[in-house]
């Protein structure tokens, strides 16, 4: 299991999040949600081992993972919010350079690669350099990144970002799966829709602060809300959205 | 938003483009950025100051003691200024290499806009020739200015002014020829899609050296000998350089003669080549521009071309992958370093700037050892440092290029999924060196002691390779992070007060390495006792090294990824942090 124990970011004076604690059990798909600068990319990059906490921890198993970070993140795959990748590299060559750090054997890690080509659909562009990939295929290299050494753990942020419909559909179920697995899964989005589908539970971040965490179905009947929309909304005091459209249509005809 | 149209259309792009000259993917602020343009430009026109002057005494005594030598002197001078000329034009514009045609975001970014593509090639040719004019006005308005006046300075104002117009004219003609003629290779080169990045890094290569060679030897084209106190013979010897036939250096010195009023007949035909090439060479380049333009275009609205398999490196990969031993994640690293370095111009800059300044002091060095520029070009020796010489200042440059950061976003990568990096890591470095240099070493010197017979050749190359080797594992040291994937510290490699020891370490590695190598060649226990000694040091420096690697959490990621910002088109390096502020 993974435990979020009140854990605080500061960048200076400034708090990115402020004793956030949840956990994730094996077999789940947590919901990341908030508006921008809620919090969600800072609780992210500290679950990745990119950043170190100011305070708080982040326990694998019960364990600290600070103590050695290393060996957690031999369980972690990490499907980052930008695509940002060695363009100049070819996609199984970035494979194999995330399949060879990760120790995955040669003889285990060619078929792989080739399996994950074939399923996304990015087998006919395995010669061309990630420079010339669209998003959606960049994002497809991610994904095959973050699950190639079958982590325990898969913090996945945007993960639908760029994905063409039936490419997404076949994410969603594939996150399901990951979950059907035993994976404790970091679901990270704006798609309140696919939040809704994909995840058990979702924590809603607010200022950096925990606005609301519990199952969907908990939310609606606690809330006494109809969505995931309407609960996100309430939450996060989200502003009349009719009138900030009508407001930029104004902007526009100025 | 309405976009811009007509001549205001034009200003905007023109202004664009000419700012994508000075810029790069992976560079520095503001600041930096113009301190690292000055220092270039001050590099390239600051021998244009100094070779005047330089040649201006030869100039002082024809003119006062033998009037007969000035015509001469002027015309083997005025070649020289049209050689600096053109190789520092080459120089700018092989640094600007990437920023000559256009490139598929220009097509994506402007097709899909109401603006004509004559505007956008009009735009375009007019930012280069704007860079052109302002580099040609550099690097030949001085050397203008001060020529004129030392080769006149017993002569009318009109005469000086003849030679300052005939100066401007031809050097910038030449100027111009060199300059339009990369374009037109630039934008070829991107028409074909591959070979770009290669091709960019070997001029910048061949023009550093020829511009450091030009530095050196210019000043020998002239050579005078005066008596010696009480000898019996009073003339004073005059030596003076050719130009070869073949450069079309001539042509321009024709047409310099020709303004002059002093060309021959057969100049007369050489300056219409001049003039010919010139024009020749701009109209290449404005259609080659064109072309790249329409083709940039038609790759941005269809699907993109396979661009087969790029530039892979595969011999120095296979070869690293072997070096690293059995560590996977020291194969990957190791493979990944060689793959930068073979697909990536930031990088390949330094290393160019280095190989340059290598061969330079090769020249260098066969020149002092054997006595004359002819012996320049007969580079073959029984037994030389040459080998190790060029590999030190490989070795330099590579190690330099590891600190320029490469994509610097993506480097999460390493942070992410680098579980066991630390000790990978080392063995990564000196493996990728181990396989770019050490071979080219041994290699250069089986070839160079080809007269010594198959023994000794042998017993050199052994030597070399360790030296070599011992030499990269000082170096791998030195490098406490995954390259390409950190923040570069301004002003971390401290040239300015550095530079002596680079030159004090390639001569203590070459020539004073090979003096002791030459003493420990007989007896058998010496030599044997010299190959030991390498090796043992080899293993010693790879065990502290692999002892000491620690994990390196970079300071940027502590705080958030770092931006990178589009300036400079230097190949020079740096990024700004800030906070990874987000959702």
């Amino acid at each position: 299991m993974l435990q979020v124990d009140r854990l605080t970011k500061r960048y200076g004076a400034l708090i990115g999040i402020d004793n956030v604690s949840f956990a994730v059990e094996a077999g789940e798909v947590l919901g990341l949600l908030g508006p921008n600068g809620s919090g969600k990319s800072t609780t992210v990059k500290i679950l990745t081992g990119l950043l170190q906490p100011s305070s708080g921890a982040v326990r694998l198993d019960g364990r600290d993972v600070a103590a050695d970070i290393t060996a957690y993140k031999a369980h972690l795959g990490y499907v980052p919010e930008e695509p940002h990748l060695y363009s100049y590299l070819t996609g199984p060559e970035y494979l194999r350079l995330v399949g060879r750090l990760r120790n995955v054997s040669e003889d285990r890690l060619e078929p792989k690669i080739e399996r994950f080509l074939l399923l996304l659909g990015i087998w006919d562009d395995r010669y061309q350099t990630l420079a010339s990939y669209s998003k959606g295929m960049r994002q497809k290299i991610l994904i095959a990144a973050a699950v190639l050494h079958d982590p325990r753990l898969v913090i996945l942020d945007e993960p639908f970002s760029g994905l063409d419909v039936s490419a997404a559909r076949v994410l969603k179920a594939f996150v399901r799966a990951l979950a059907d697995d035993g994976k404790m899964v970091v679901f990270s989005s704006h798609v309140l829709e696919v939040v809704e589908q994909v995840c058990s539970r979702v924590l809603i971040l607010r200022e950096g602060r925990v606005a609301g965490h519990d199952s969907v179905q908990n939310l609606r009947a606690t809330l006494q809300l109809p969505s995931l929309d309407a609960i996100f909304a309430a939450l996060t005091a989200e502003e009349d959205v009719a009138q900030r459209s009508h407001d930029m249509i104004a902007a526009m005809k100025a | 938003m309405i976009a811009p149209a007509g001549k205001r259309a034009f200003a905007l792009l023109f202004r664009e483009f000419f700012s994508q000259l000075f810029t790069t993917e992976s560079s520095l602020t503001d600041h930096q950025l113009r301190q690292a343009m000055i220092g270039v430009f001050v590099f390239v026109i600051t021998p244009g100051f100094f070779l005047p002057l330089q040649l201006g005494a030869p100039m002082e005594f024809a003119s006062l003691a033998n009037p007969a030598l000035l015509e001469a002197l002027t015309r083997l001078l005025a070649a020289i200024f049209l050689a600096y000329s053109m190789v520092a034009i080459g120089v700018i514009a092989a640094f600007e290499w990437d920023a000559l045609a256009f490139d598929r975001r220009d097509a994506m970014v402007l097709g899909s806009l109401p603006i004509p593509g004559r505007t956008v090639v009009a735009a375009k040719a007019s930012a280069l020739g704007a860079v052109l004019f302002i580099a040609a006005a550099g690097i030949n308005g001085l050397t203008a200015v001060t020529f004129s006046f030392v080769a006149t300075s017993h002569a009318s104002v009109i005469a000086t002014a003849r030679l300052f117009v005939s100066h401007v004219v031809a050097t910038t003609a030449a100027s111009a020829f060199v300059f339009c003629s990369l374009v037109t290779i630039r934008s070829a080169v991107g028409l074909f899609g591959r070979g770009r990045v290669v091709i960019g890094s070997l001029l910048q290569f061949a023009l550093i050296s020829a511009l450091f060679c030009f530095l050196i030897f210019a000043p020998t084209a002239v050579r005078m000998e005066f008596p010696r106190r009480g000898a019996a013979v009073h003339t004073v010897g005059v030596h003076m350089q050719s130009i070869p036939a073949w450069s079309p250096t001539n042509w321009f010195a024709a047409l310099y003669n020709l303004l002059r009023g002093t060309a021959s007949a057969g100049e007369m035909r050489q300056a219409g080549v001049a003039l010919a090439a010139t024009l020749g060479s701009a109209l290449a380049a404005i259609a080659a521009i064109v072309a790249g333009y329409r083709q940039q275009l038609r790759l941005a609205l269809g699907p993109p071309a396979s661009t087969g398999v790029v530039a892979a490196a595969r011999i120095p990969r296979a070869l690293a992958r072997v070096l690293a031993g059995g560590s996977r994640p020291a194969r990957a690293i190791a493979d990944f370093i060689l793959t930068t370095l073979a697909r990536s111009r930031a990088q390949q800059a330094p290393i160019a700037i280095n190989a340059a300044i290598g061969v330079v002091m090769i020249v260098l060095d066969v020149y002092r050892t054997r006595g004359g520029a002819d012996a320049v070009v007969h580079l073959s020796a029984a037994w030389s440092p040459l080998p190790l010489m060029a590999a030190f200042w490989m070795a330099v440059g590579v190690r330099a290029s590891f600190f320029v950061p490469s994509e610097l976003r993506a480097a999460w990568t390493f942070r992410v999924n680098a579980v066991d990096a630390p000790g990978a890591r080392h063995a990564a470095i000196r493996a990728a060196m181990f396989a770019m240099i050490v071979p080219v070493a041994a290699a250069a010197a089986l070839v160079l002691c080809a007269r010594l017979g198959w023994g000794d050749m042998l017993r050199q190359a052994t030597v070399v390779a360790l030296a070599v080797m011992v030499l990269i594992e000082l170096l791998a040291w030195s490098v406490a992070f995954v390259p390409f994937t950190r923040l570069y510290e301004p002003g971390h490699a401290r040239l300015k007060t550095r530079w002596p020891l680079y030159l004090i370490g390639a001569y203590a590695f070459s020539d004073r390495f090979v003096a002791f190598e030459r003493v420990c060649w007989a007896p058998p226990w010496r030599f044997a006792a010299l190959l030991i000694g390498l090796a043992a040091s080899v293993i010693a420096l790879d065990v502290a090294a692999r002892r000491r690697a620690e994990p390196h959490l970079s300071d940027a990621f502590q705080e958030g990824l770092p931006s990178v910002e589009p300036l400079s088109g230097l190949g020079l390096a740096s990024v700004t942090p800030h906070l990874g502020a987000g959702g």
